[in-house]
């Protein structure tokens, strides 16, 4: 069976404090389609994967993966102090 | 002042009971085009808003598909009973078709994929994914009924000549036709979950 692909579309809307509605305008997308996609029903398509990538001005990897997300606390964390 | 509108949306401006005539100068400074102008007055809610939950719109679906069965229940009936009888069928039937027609019109305009009026551009690629989804599913139901309803209706032609046989199979068709008509927008129907609430914009 194909591994789901995860995303942080919560956490980044959550952060820049969107509600659905605004992030569908944004996308220009039916704001149910954005639960769809922050539930993991629905998987976009690589044109949208990359239009939310860019809207949140992150890498693509940065809001999708295969592999669970760290949290984002112990990433920062992480990266300090191993710098 | 009108620096100060120019952050606002119509619907704020509104809000804020800034006079019409005033509401409608900034418009036209902001160079709408009248379409616009009509649709920033008064915006059409979410087409998600417009759309009943899964438990109402399954009612709908059975009441359509169930009211043509009464209306053929109610003519093949009414051949074998008594005059009085019949009348009464006969009316019921007609009530039925009536109520089918009622039921295929709601149905048509609170769901999503009401296909004449929504075209591919006016969904995103989710939803269009769900109405090629509805079509596939529809076709197959589709065909299947109409391996089953072309040879009964021949079968009713030939078998009962004169009025009765083709009365029935005239229902049948009736039946094909609302099949076709309205099969992909009640699989959409049956299957989509309950509209979610749109959430509050935050502060």
């Amino acid at each position: 069976m194909t591994p789901p692909i995860l995303n942080r579309i919560t956490v980044l809307r959550a952060e820049r404090g969107l509600s659905r509605q605004q992030l569908a305008e944004a996308l220009g997308i039916n704001y149910q389609t954005v639960g769809y996609l922050e539930r993991g029903d629905y998987n976009p398509s690589l044109e949208l994967a990359f239009r939310i990538a860019e809207y949140f001005a992150l890498p693509l990897e940065a809001v999708f993966s295969r592999q669970p997300f760290a949290p984002m606390s112990s990433q920062l964390y992480g990266k300090e102090e191993s710098a | 002042m009108t620096e100060h509108f120019e952050n606002l949306s119509v619907a704020e401006l509104k809000q804020k009971g800034v006079p019409p005539k005033q509401i409608l100068a900034e418009m036209k400074r902001r160079g709408m085009s009248n379409r616009e102008m009509i649709e920033a007055w008064s915006p059409r809610p979410p087409l998600s808003n417009r759309v009943g939950s899964r438990t109402l719109r399954r009612r709908v679906v059975i009441a359509m598909y169930g009211s043509w069965l009464l209306a053929m229940l109610s003519v093949a009936l009414g051949d074998a009973q008594g005059q009085a009888m019949a009348s009464l069928l006969g009316v019921l039937a007609i009530v039925s078709i009536v109520a089918m027609s009622l039921s295929a019109v709601w149905l048509g305009r609170r769901t999503y994929v009401n296909s004449p009026q929504l075209a591919d551009r006016e969904l995103d690629e989710r939803l269009v994914q769900v109405k090629n989804h509805a079509y596939r599913t529809a076709f197959k139901i589709f065909v299947g009924f109409i391996v089953v309803a072309w040879p009964v209706s021949l079968l009713l032609l030939f078998d009962q000549p004169g009025s009765h046989g083709f009365t029935r199979a005239f229902l049948i068709f009736a039946g094909v036709g609302l099949l076709a008509t309205t099969l992909p927008t009640a699989v959409v129907a049956w299957r989509e979950p309950d509209p979610a609430e749109p959430e509050p914009i935050p502060v």
